[in-house]
């Protein structure tokens, strides 16, 4: 099979996956050698769906041993099978790189004979990368679970970014669905690599301390731009609130840097699974990926935004709308005297907003004019704030048509669009939905934003940056 | 009498124009795209000495301030010579960056021409394509809407430092040329030879990025938001078969 028909295959057999972005480290190049990673993203190009290509996306092999139900590589599916040399994806990584088709690699694969074997086979390809052609390109790596924890270690210290995919959000649905992978496969790669990437920061603290007096060699770098995972959206039947609850925790246990949600693409592999006609579940992907935001950065705990009666995310308010609506008790809220956890809880100011209100009223009384000139999207946030007593909007927050105000109109086709564009142009009022880039967690460097984030607190904010 | 003044097209000209003009309060300065003979200006001689001394003026109310006006020269939009002016009396008068006064039009357009050229440089570090043009090097074409090479040089020198490049923009005839471990420098170029055709990565690239596109998810539109029309021509992956 020639390189060129390998690569479509092995490119086609990659793209359920979702993360593309490629910030958060800076790796300078080492001199001599080809390549560095820049913190902040640059993208190459963009693919017919919207998303952007900035990685060299493949897996190393789709022929795989496992059989898990909603994959389109599952082996038990006839299909057509291909599988990288190391030197074959190594040399092809540094040609496209070298044309600046791209930033770096995003490796992954189905498992061939073993995890470890197939393990073994993507470090050798970063060793070529690293150690033979010195690539100071950004690498992204899977880490597949069951995968031996030294060879965990040997992959996150060529690597800049590791992930080990939870893919089904609870261990029931993962024991239908995904039969050979225990729980245990999945947390234990999770908790070698935080162990791992906090000794690294650890290190470089210490070494940082100690510059001045002696020459100390800096720590080596264990998967510097963090962890992250992704959960599929609308396999399994697990809820939001299983979703989000276990979202949390991760973020938590684990240090995550992100967790990313795949709506699935029903592929009509399995009998239990939705049928091929099923639509992608793209709003509520959208949703997730909203409440995900609250949580990291606006202070919401899942319980807050579902509960065993309520399950589910709305889908035709946000989900930071919704939990307004149903507490009306709550509003309306002053702008000129409320603290920053109160402020990010008015639907339509956000944490640049917010910020800009604190900063604003120090230098006098704020009107409900000067509200829509710090970022405050007033179309929502009129019926749930008042600036020095005065209410302006028409409906107060506890009224029943108020919801009909705040329906944002997300439908399937607006639906990227509409969070492209407000992720571009910074929109403080909305929600920062679909994931291009992950802005503050790669602001926040090898910190653990995700903790910081979670803990409460000013850091969060902090990180959103100006 | 009011003065109109132009000058060779530098960087170092119009700060030596800036300079000369700064003290006539009706003085004009033209850019030789305009067709200067049309407001018979007198072309003011470029002086290293006068654009270093100017240089050093505006580091003192803002060090990042030449490097903020260099990026608002590059967008070469029209009229812009003179807002510069006006904003430079403005912060030389008040001994203050002037570019935070967004609410005066003059400075407004100053400051939206330093955001475009940044965006726009920003933008290119990843939609520039290279082919090889045998050996080590690679030769890519752009067309640029505000004159970004020189910004775009140090980023491309320090992350392929073993190999030789020539980004040629197609629109002013002028290329980069980058010569690890020589440096790198703008140049122009009178001539432009079609690129060669025969690196057989372009058509793997392309190969590539269909295969990728998910096609349930397909959005054309959002994609176009992302790559504009007018840059694909000098992209493989957008080329047709
Ligand atoms: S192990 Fe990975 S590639 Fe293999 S069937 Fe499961 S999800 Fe698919």
């Amino acid at each position: 099979m020639d390189l060129s028909h390998k690569l479509e295959i092995l490119g086609a057999a990659a793209r359920y996956d979702v993360s593309c972005s490629s910030s958060g480290t800076e790796r300078a190049n080492a001199g001599g050698g080809l390549g560095s990673a820049v913190a902040c993203g640059i993208c190459h190009s963009w693919a017919a769906d919207g998303r952007c290509i900035s990685l060299l996306k493949v897996l190393m092999s789709n022929a795989c041993v496992y059989d898990c139900a909603y994959c389109a590589n599952r082996a038990s599916l006839d299909k057509e099978r291909a599988t990288f040399t190391p030197r074959e994806l190594a040399d092809l990584t540094i040609d496209f790189y070298r044309r600046n088709y791209i930033e770096g690699l995003f490796l992954s694969s189905g498992v061939v004979k073993s995890p470890d074997y197939t393990s073994e086979r993507m470090m050798q390809a970063l060793e070529i990368l690293r150690n033979e052609y010195k690539f100071g390109g950004y690498i992204h790596i899977k880490i597949i679970p069951g995968t031996d924890g030294r060879l965990v270690d040997k992959l996150s210290l060529l690597a800049d970014r590791v992930s080990c995919n939870i893919e089904l959000p609870s261990s029931g649905s993962l024991n239908r669905f995904a039969p050979q992978k225990l729980p245990e496969h999945i947390f234990a790669p999770m908790r070698h690599i935080k162990h791992g990437h906090q000794q690294f920061l650890e290190d470089g603290r210490k070494t940082r301390g100690a510059a001045g007096l002696t020459k100390i060699q800096a720590p080596p770098k264990f998967a510097p731009a963090g962890q992250t995972t992704q959960m599929i959206i609308g396999a399994s039947p697990d809820t939001d609130m299983t979703i989000l609850t276990l979202a949390k925790n991760l973020y938590k246990r684990f240090s995550l840097k992100r967790v990313y949600y795949s709506a699935y693409i029903p592929l009509g592999t399995h009998a239990e699974l939705p049928p091929p006609e099923t639509p992608v579940p793209l709003t509520r992907e959208h949703r997730i990926y909203q409440a995900d935001w609250l949580m990291r950065f606006y202070y919401f705990d899942p319980d807050e935004l579902l509960d065993e009666l309520n399950p589910s995310l709305q889908l035709d308010v946000d989900p930071k709308c919704d939990w307004a609506l149903r507490h009306p008790e709550q509003f309306p809220i002053e702008v000129n005297t409320a603290p920053l956890e109160r402020l990010l809880r008015i639907p339509g100011v956000g944490l640049i907003s917010a910020k800009r209100i604190i900063e604003a009223r120090r230098m006098g009384g704020l009107r409900l004019e000067d509200l829509r000139k710090l970022g405050v999207v007033m179309k929502r946030a009129q019926f749930f704030l008042t600036a020095n007593g005065k209410f302006g909007g028409i409906l107060e927050p506890g009224h029943e048509m108020l919801r009909g105000h705040l329906v944002d109109g997300t439908g399937m086709a607006q639906l990227s669009l509409f969070s492209q564009a407000s992720a571009l142009s910074g929109n403080a009022g909305a929600l920062p939905p679909y994931p291009q880039e992950s802005l503050p967690m790669s602001a926040a460097g090898g910190d653990g934003g995700a903790l910081l984030a979670l803990s409460g607190g000013a850091p969060a904010l902090a990180l959103a940056g100006r | 009498m009011s003065s109109n003044y132009t000058y060779d097209g530098s960087w170092e000209g119009l700060l030596s124009a800036v300079f000369r003009a700064y003290r006539e309060p009706d003085a004009a300065i033209h850019n030789p795209r305009d067709g200067v003979t049309m407001f018979a200006a007198v072309p003011v001689e470029t002086s290293p000495e006068q654009a270093e001394r100017l240089t050093r003026g505006m580091e003192r109310l803002s060090p990042a301030m030449p490097m903020f006006v260099y990026r608002a020269f590059c967008a070469e939009y029209d009229g812009f010579e003179t807002d510069l002016l006006e904003s430079l009396r403005l912060g030389f008068r008040q001994n203050a960056d002037p570019f935070w006064q967004r609410q005066l039009p003059y400075v407004r357009r100053v400051a939206e021409a330093e955001t475009k050229t940044g965006r726009e440089a920003h933008r290119f570090l990843g939609l520039v394509r290279f082919v090889n043009a045998g050996g080590n090097l690679y030769a890519g074409d752009i067309a640029p809407d505000c004159n970004i090479l020189s910004l775009i040089g140090d980023h491309f020198y320090d992350r392929f430092n073993d190999q030789r490049i020539i980004l040629r923009d197609t629109k002013r005839r002028t290329a980069l040329i980058s010569e690890p471990p020589n440096g790198w420098w703008i140049t122009d170029l009178p001539d432009l030879p079609p690129l060669p055709e025969n690196d057989a990565f372009t058509e793997m690239w392309k190969g590539y990025t269909v295969a990728l596109a998910n096609p349930e998810r397909k959005n054309l539109k959002l994609q176009q938001n992302f790559v504009p029309l007018k840059h694909r021509k000098n992209m493989p992956e957008f080329r047709g078969p």
